[in-house]
C-alpha cells in the first residue's frame, strides 16, 4: 500500500512537470512562432523592395512611380513594382516572371501609414513625376500590422546605379 | 499459519514489482516529453536562425558593394587592369573583385570593345552576393556619337549628312538630321532635349606623351642646292626695283628712250639723266640695284652712254657694296676711259670676286656734273644690266615610294631620307609616302608634315607631327579597333586630313584643321582640338566616336556610334570612366 502511494505520488509530481514543461514549451513555441513569423513577413517584405529598389538604372525609371507605387527599371531590363494598396497589402510586379508575374508580398500593412518618398540631394521631397532627374535617395515608411503586433520599418534608399552618375540614352 | 504468511510475503513480493514497471514507464514518458520539447525549443532557434539571414543579406550585400567601389577606386587610380582579381577580408565575410577586359558575367561580349566589367562577390556565412559595373577606357564624352564643346561659342547647324547615335552640343542646335530614336542633347533645351548628365567635361589633356616623343626628334635640316644665274634689267617695264639717290644738288634720274640731244639709244628704255650744265646747276645723284646674291662671285655687264666734260668735271662711276648699301667701293672709276666723251653705246663690264660675293650685294651707278658747267646736254644713261645670282632650291630627301618598310629593322630607309632607330621612323624634314606598306610595331615621328599616299599602315604604329598629317589615295591605316595592337594612334599639332582613305584607331589633331572628306573611312575615337572640324563627301563614315572642342561643319556622310580601341592604362593621357546604369546585382 505505502510503495502503491508512492509510486502514484511520484508520477503525479513526474506528471505534472512534465505537463508544465510541454504546457510552457508550447505556449512559447506558439508565441514565439507567431510573432517570429510577422516580423519575418514584415522583415523580408520591407527588405526586398529596400534591395530592388537599389537596381534602379535611371532616374526616369522612377517616372511612372508614385507615393504608393513604385517602379523599378533595371540593367538586364527588367521591370520591377511594388504597389501599396487600400486593402492593406503591397503587390509585387516582375516582368522577368513570364506566367504569373503579379504576386501577393504581404497582405499586413496599414495603408494609410505606409508611403514612398522621393528626395533630392537635399533631402527635399520631389514631384517625382516631373523632377525625377534630381532624385537622390528614396524613403520607404510602412507600417505592418497583424492583430495585435504592429511594427514599422522606415528606411533611406539610395539606388548604387543612380550614384555613379546620370543614365542617358547614350550610355546604353 | 505458515501457510497463510507465505502467501502474503508472495502477494507483497507481486505488487512491489508492478510498481517499479509503473514508475520505469512515467519517467520514460517524462523523457520523451522533454526531448520533445527540447526539439520545439531548438525549432524557435531555427525561426530565429532564418530571420537573421534577412540582416545576413543586407551585410554581404554592403560588402559586394565595398568591393564595387574599392575596385571602382582602383580602376581610377589607374592601377586596377594589372591586377586581375583582388579578395579581401571584412566583417567576417570576404569580397572577392575582379576587373574582366572581355566578357560580362555570362561570358557573353561586352556592349563595346573599349569596355571592361568590374564584378564584385561577397560572401558572410551563407549568403553570397554579386554585382558587376561596366567601365569604359575612355571619358563619358565618348559615350556619344558626337560632342562638341563649343568653345567658340557658336549654334550648331548640320548643313547635310547624318547621325547614327546620339549627340551632345554645349549650345544651341539649329540644325540637325538624326536617324530614328536617336537624340540630340544640350544644357539649354534650345533645338535639343535638355541633358540631366552634368558630366560631360572636355578633357584637358596636354599630351605630355607625345609632346615629349616629339621634343626628341631630331631638328628640321634644310637641304638646298644652289646654282649660278643672272639678273638682267632692260628696265622697258619700269625701274625693276632699282632706285634714285641724291648725294647733292638734285637727282634726276629717269627711263627715256633718247638721249638729252636726242639721240635715239637704240635699245628701248634706258635709265640715266640728262646733263643741262649751267641752265639747271648741279646734279650728284646716284641708281642703285635692288639686292642680289653674289656668292661665288660673277661678272657685272651693262650698255651705257656718256656725253661730258671726261673724267674730272663730269664723273661717272660703277660702285658696289657687299653689305645691301652700308658701304660702297668703286668697281669703273670716271676715269677709267669708259665713259669718254662719246654719244655712242659702250658695254662695259666688271668682276665680283668669288672671295668678295655675298647674298646681300647691290650696285649702283653715280653720276656727278660737279659745276653744273659746260657739260654736253646728252647726258649719262645704263641698259641691259646683267648681274649675277645663286639661285637656292630645297631638295626634298623625304620622299619614299614602293617600299615595303618594317619599323623594327633599323637603318636608312633611303639615302639621305628617313630612317628607323629603337623601333621609331623619323627625319630631318618633311615625310611623303607614296605606294608604301608600314609594318609594326613601332613609332613615326616627325617634326614635320607626314604625309602618306596610297599607303598601308599595320596596327600596333603610333605616327606624330608638329606639323600635319595627312592620309590620302586609297591609304588603309589599322586592321581594326579591338586593341591598339590592331589600331593606329595619330597625333598631330596643326592639322590632320584624310582623304579617301581607311583608319583604325584614335586621332588627336589639334591646330586648324580635323579634316574627314571624299570617302574617308574612320573607325574609333577622335579627339580634336582644331578650330575647324570638317565631315564632308557622301561616302564619308565615321563609325566611334569624333569629340570636338568646338564645333563641327558637317556637310555629308554618316557619323555613327560604335567600338573605340581599348586603352585601359594608355599612354596617351586619356582617363576611364563608369558607364553609368550598368550596374547589376545578379
Amino acid at each position: 500500500m505505502i510503495e502503491m502511494i508512492i509510486v502514484i505520488a511520484t508520477m503525479a509530481v513526474f506528471g505534472a512537470l512534465t505537463a508544465e514543461i510541454l504546457s510552457n514549451a508550447t505556449r512559447v513555441y506558439a508565441s514565439s512562432l507567431e510573432r517570429q513569423q510577422f516580423i519575418s513577413e514584415a522583415r523580408s517584405s520591407f527588405f526586398k523592395i529596400a534591395r530592388e529598389l537599389s537596381w534602379q538604372k535611371s532616374f526616369d525609371g522612377f517616372s511612372e512611380s508614385t507615393n504608393k507605387k513604385v517602379v523599378i527599371n533595371t540593367e538586364d531590363e527588367n521591370v520591377i513594382s511594388y504597389e501599396m494598396r487600400s486593402t492593406n497589402d503591397i503587390i509585387n510586379t516582375n516582368s522577368q516572371i513570364s506566367q504569373i508575374n503579379t504576386e501577393l508580398l504581404t497582405n499586413k500593412i496599414n495603408y494609410n501609414n505606409s508611403e514612398f518618398s522621393y528626395l533630392d540631394a537635399d533631402n527635399n521631397p520631389l514631384d517625382i513625376q516631373t523632377q525625377s532627374h534630381e532624385i537622390k535617395l528614396i524613403n520607404l515608411k510602412v507600417n505592418f500590422i497583424d492583430g495585435d503586433h504592429s511594427i514599422v520599418f522606415n528606411s533611406d534608399v539610395i539606388p548604387y546605379g543612380l550614384s555613379i552618375g546620370k543614365f542617358m540614352s547614350y550610355h546604353e | 499459519m505458515n501457510n497463510q504468511l507465505l502467501e502474503l510475503i508472495q502477494g507483497k513480493s507481486k505488487r512491489s514489482g508492478n510498481g517499479f514497471i509503473l514508475l520505469g514507464s512515467a519517467m520514460a514518458i517524462f523523457l520523451i516529453l522533454s526531448i520533445f520539447s527540447i526539439y520545439l525549443l531548438k525549432i524557435v532557434v531555427s525561426e530565429n536562425t532564418v530571420s537573421n539571414y534577412n540582416l545576413l543579406d543586407i551585410k554581404t550585400r554592403n560588402l559586394m558593394i565595398s568591393g564595387i567601389e574599392y575596385g571602382t577606386q582602383r580602376f581610377l587610380d589607374n592601377s586596377l587592369i594589372s591586377e586581375g582579381t583582388i579578395s579581401k577580408t571584412m566583417d567576417n565575410g570576404n569580397f572577392i573583385i575582379e576587373f574582366n577586359p572581355s566578357t560580362n558575367q555570362e561570358d557573353q561580349n561586352l556592349p563595346y570593345t573599349h569596355f571592361a566589367m568590374l564584378n564584385s562577390s561577397a560572401i558572410i556565412s551563407d549568403v553570397s552576393r554579386d554585382s558587376r559595373i561596366f567601365l569604359s577606357s575612355y571619358p563619358n564624352i565618348f559615350n556619344l556619337a558626337f560632342f562638341g564643346n563649343n568653345s567658340g561659342s557658336g549654334s550648331f547647324n548640320q548643313s547635310g549628312g547624318n547621325f547614327d547615335g546620339d549627340i551632345h552640343f554645349n549650345g544651341t542646335i539649329t540644325n540637325v538630321n538624326l536617324s530614328p530614336g536617336k537624340v540630340a542633347y544640350n544644357y539649354s533645351g534650345n533645338g535639343g532635349q535638355i541633358n540631366y548628365d552634368t558630366n560631360l567635361d572636355f578633357p584637358n589633356n596636354p599630351f605630355s606623351y607625345f609632346v615629349n616623343l616629339l621634343n626628341s626628334a631630331p631638328n628640321t635640316v634644310t637641304n638646298n642646292t644652289t646654282s649660278s644665274s643672272t639678273i638682267f634689267y632692260d628696265f622697258e617695264d619700269g625701274w625693276q626695283g632699282w632706285s634714285q639717290h641724291q648725294v647733292q644738288w638734285r637727282k634726276t634720274w629717269g627711263r627715256r628712250t633718247t638721249s638729252g640731244t636726242n639721240i635715239n639709244f637704240g635699245t628701248g628704255n634706258a635709265l640715266g639723266t640728262i646733263n643741262n650744265g649751267r641752265t639747271y646747276g648741279a646734279e650728284h645723284s646716284y641708281v642703285q640695284s635692288p639686292v642680289f646674291n653674289s656668292t661665288g662671285g660673277g661678272t657685272i655687264t651693262f650698255n651705257s652712254w656718256a656725253n661730258n666734260e671726261y673724267c674730272y668735271w663730269d664723273a661717272e662711276y660703277m660702285e658696289i657694296s657687299y653689305n645691301g648699301g652700308s658701304n660702297w667701293s668703286v668697281l669703273i672709276n670716271n676715269c677709267d676711259g669708259l665713259w669718254s666723251n662719246s654719244n655712242s653705246k659702250k658695254s662695259g663690264s666688271a668682276t665680283i670676286p668669288a672671295s668678295s660675293g655675298t647674298a646681300n650685294t647691290r650696285i649702283r651707278f653715280r653720276y656727278n656734273t660737279r659745276d653744273g658747267c659746260c657739260g654736253n646736254s646728252f647726258g649719262f644713261f645704263i641698259d641691259n644690266v646683267s648681274v649675277p645670282t645663286q639661285q637656292s632650291t630645297p631638295v626634298d630627301y623625304g620622299i619614299v615610294e614602293n617600299m615595303t618598310i618594317n619599323l623594327s629593322q633599323d637603318g636608312a630607309i633611303i639615302s639621305n631620307g628617313p630612317y628607323i632607330s629603337n623601333q621609331v621612323l623619323t627625319f630631318t624634314n618633311k615625310m611623303t609616302f607614296n605606294n608604301c606598306t608600314i609594318t609594326g610595331i613601332g613609332k613615326i615621328i616627325n617634326r614635320e608634315s607626314i604625309e602618306f599616299s596610297n599607303c598601308d599602315v599595320g596596327g600596333g604604329i603610333e605616327i606624330m607631327s608638329l606639323d600635319e598629317i595627312i592620309i590620302k589615295n586609297g591609304s588603309s591605316f589599322g586592321n581594326n579597333v579591338e586593341s591598339l595592337n590592331s589600331s593606329v594612334v595619330s597625333y598631330s599639332k596643326n592639322s590632320f586630313e584624310i582623304d579617301n582613305s581607311t583608319f583604325y584607331g584614335i586621332i588627336f589633331s589639334k591646330g586648324d584643321k580635323t579634316h574627314f572628306k571624299n570617302g574617308a573611312n574612320v573607325y574609333g575615337a577622335i579627339h580634336s582640338e582644331a578650330a575647324n572640324c570638317i565631315v564632308e563627301s557622301n561616302s564619308t563614315n565615321i563609325i566611334g566616336s569624333l569629340v570636338s572642342k568646338y564645333s563641327l561643319s558637317f556637310n555629308s556622310g554618316t557619323i555613327r556610334k560604335g567600338d573605340l580601341p581599348k586603352i585601359f592604362g594608355n599612354n596617351y593621357g586619356i582617363s576611364g570612366t563608369i558607364v553609368p546604369g550598368s550596374y547589376l546585382e545578379y
